[in-house]
């Protein structure tokens, strides 16, 4: 599984209902920035490595959390990406992300329930840490 | 503790995807500023910039404040008048809002889009 071949079937493909607008972005590696209809201010960035498929949407940044609360919003994000569906929570840079990681070898479908699943926890992870942005 | 140079390949994937998400952010911040400076919707403008037919559908510019009477306390308080006297909060409001417009017109942003 390539990005070439991703954009192009994403492109024409609905999944649950949902359908992918799929906009490649330029730069030495290639990267999709894909959203789901229905989570439009979630969209996720997929790119393929020889190990991987990451698919990955940005929450808030460092400097938008509440300094005091920071800890306490640490221990709730190890402890919410056990049991969050396909998706756990990092940081890139100083940004917080929720991401999943699928085997290059992983099959349309499984591309789709990802991106669906991730742009939808995304969703609810800022309504569940509303409270500790600034 | 170890960071991130044990999975090399993955790290430079992770590099491109925070650089498209820092690209896509700045494209679409230019979009939303140039569409607001022609009146146009957001994706009006991106179809204008691909040369492709849009409707021309000139969003009306309105200007609208619903305050509460939190917001009357806050803006009496800095106006120096009486959180009851909203008529007065009201007309200190307008003349912010213009004052606010006018500087702004008087130093346009850099862009020219």
């Amino acid at each position: 599984m390539d990005t070439q071949s991703l954009t192009l079937s994403l492109s024409e493909a609905v999944y649950a209902g949902r359908q992918f607008d799929v906009m490649p972005v330029a730069g030495e590696e290639p990267v999709l920035q894909i959203t789901v209809s229905g989570a439009t201010e979630t969209p996720v960035y997929l790119t393929v490595t020889e190990t991987q498929i990451l698919c990955l949407v940005y929450l808030f940044d460092e400097k938008e959390i509440q300094a005091a609360r920071l800890p306490e919003l640490h221990e709730s994000m190890l402890r919410i990406s056990v049991p969050m569906p396909l998706s756990a929570l990092g940081k890139v840079g100083e940004h917080y992300v929720v991401y999943g990681a699928l085997s290059p070898t992983s099959s349309e479908s499984d591309i789709m329930q990802e991106l669906v699943t991730l742009a939808d926890n995304a969703i609810d992870l800022l309504e569940t840490f509303e409270d500790v942005l600034a | 503790m170890p960071q991130d140079d044990k999975w090399p390949r993955e790290t430079r994937a992770v590099k491109a995807v925070q650089l498209a998400f820092d690209l896509s952010g700045d494209i679409q911040r230019a979009f939303r500023v140039s569409a607001a400076m022609q009146d146009l919707t957001t994706s009006d403008m991106v179809r204008k910039a691909l040369a492709l037919p849009y409707k021309r559908r000139r969003i009306r510019p309105r200007l609208t404040l619903s305050l509460h009477p939190d917001d009357f306390r806050i803006l009496a308080e800095r106006y120096q008048l009486e959180p009851d006297d909203q008529n007065a909060i009201r007309k200190a409001v307008a003349e912010e809002l213009s004052a606010f417009a006018n500087r702004f017109f008087a130093e346009p942003p850099d862009s020219d889009t």
